[in-house]
């Protein structure tokens, strides 16, 4: 129930850092960081894929809502929460059976940096494509998708290492 | 059957992948379609809310420039105010005489009073513009409500002006109506009061008369709010009445004040320094 409470709130602070903050910037006109992704990230590791998929589908919908993007978020979060296991271990096996959070501690920085580059560089591409629905601006595509994915991964390990060293 | 239903069970977070994507997609396609779906937008009630308090607290850390733009506009509106009465007046002037006159215009300088006292005596107020400003002694200063005395000494970046609330303090007025002139002065005491002085007895006057500035000193120009008259005695002395005078300018609450660069000033005072010489 705790965890539960300690979950809710990461939720909701993310999730308004994100409406009232994050979604208003825009570097050099290409780059926004969604850091909300951080959430779906750290969920404990063994948590089941439709646990994950539930959490990131109404974390991706409440910010759809609130930054009018019609379902672009929800896609793109349920699409990273159905993968992360996959990609977690890809990149990642540990055999004792104790539940942990992915992140530095338990992973070692270098290992959750290319963790959260995959899931970051997945969750951008769907978010971007659903927004710009074609491929006729590729070049623009991508340099949204690259400096978004950039700035996103950045965002997360500078709160990650804030959270690790506390 | 129940293989299927096995199947179905264990490919259950594929079912729920689908379900949930398909929701997303559904939301996206049909959003110029729904007008139902405007819940799902910024436009509900409870975002609308969040962003209406979030602009709620951005907006106060934008009150001071906000004011410091209020300030300056008024100072151009004042400006652009003065230029016009004074072509108004010089117009109506050309068409008396029949003579083009050309109007002088008056520089308007907006300041921060950035101390003030009004319980001494002799009080002075500092303002945040000096002479990199253009400021210099002998100028009027003003704020939005009436005037608020005379500019006494410079510094590169501050002034120190001589308020209606200084002994020093003398500035020409004149009763609105009646056109009767006198002298303002303040003796201390209430800084929302000061005593109109020399006004003639034969004057009329009465309670809630205008006191505006008669334009006879080049400090300011003719027209400005000084007060209104509050009290009126005239068995004071023999030869003039004693006028109370409730001031428009509130001393205590003054934040943002005008001071009037007037063009003119210095060759009035160069005209009665040449009569003082020749004396």
């Amino acid at each position: 129930m705790v965890k539960f409470l300690y979950r809710l709130l990461w939720f909701v602070g993310l999730f308004l850092l994100q409406v009232l903050f994050l979604n208003r910037i825009h570097w050099f006109g290409v780059a926004t960081p969604f850091l909300y992704i951080y959430f779906i990230l750290t969920l404990d590791h063994n948590m089941s894929r439709s646990q994950l998929m539930l959490w990131a589908f109404f974390l991706g919908l409440a910010i759809d809502i609130f930054s009018n993007t019609f379902g672009v978020h929800a896609a793109a979060c349920t699409l990273t929460a159905f993968i992360r296991p996959s990609v977690l271990r890809m990149f990642f096996i540990r055999e004792e059976k104790e539940i942990y959070e992915p992140g530095m501690r338990a992973m070692g920085s270098s290992v959750f940096f290319y963790y959260v580059l995959a899931c970051t560089l997945i969750h951008h591409t769907m978010v971007f494509l659903l927004e710009f629905f074609s491929f006729s601006h590729m070049g623009l595509l991508l340099l949204h998708i690259g400096a978004s994915t950039l700035l996103t991964v950045l965002l997360i390990m500078i709160v990650e290492l804030v959270r690790h060293n506390r | 059957m129940r293989s299927l239903i096995d199947f179905l069970y264990k490919q259950k977070h594929w079912l729920l992948f689908l379900l949930l994507e398909g929701i997303s997609l559904v939301l996206l396609f049909s959003r110029n379609e729904y007008q139902g779906s405007i819940w799902l937008t910024s436009a509900n009630t409870v975002s609308g809310k969040l962003f209406e308090a979030e602009q709620y607290v951005q907006s106060f850390f934008s009150l001071r420039s906000d004011n410091r733009a209020l300030a300056e506009q008024n100072a151009r509106l004042e400006e652009k105010v003065y230029r016009m009465e004074q072509m108004l007046d010089s117009a109506q002037r050309s068409m008396l005489t029949e003579e083009v006159t050309v109007a002088y215009g008056m520089q308007v300088t907006p300041a921060t009073v950035v101390d003030n006292s009004i319980n001494r005596t002799n009080n002075y107020i500092t303002i945040n513009k000096g002479t990199d400003d253009g400021i210099a002694p002998n100028m009027g200063v003003i704020s939005s409500n009436g005037i608020v005395g005379i500019t006494y000494k410079s510094s590169r970046h501050y002034t120190l002006v001589i308020p209606i609330l200084n002994s020093m303090s003398s500035i020409s007025c004149k009763v609105q109506p009646g056109e009767a002139f006198g002298y303002l002065k303040w003796e201390g005491g209430d800084s929302r009061v000061a005593q109109l002085r020399d006004v003639p007895r034969y004057a009329k006057v009465s309670i809630g008369d205008s006191i505006i500035t008669s334009g006879h000193s080049s400090f300011f120009p003719e027209g400005l709010l000084v007060g209104t008259i509050s009290r009126f005695d005239p068995l004071s002395d023999n030869l003039s009445n004693l006028i109370d005078v409730k001031l428009s300018t509130e001393f205590a609450h003054l934040r943002y004040v005008f001071v009037i660069n007037n063009p003119d000033t210095e060759e009035r005072q160069n005209l009665l320094d040449s009569i003082e010489e020749t004396k």
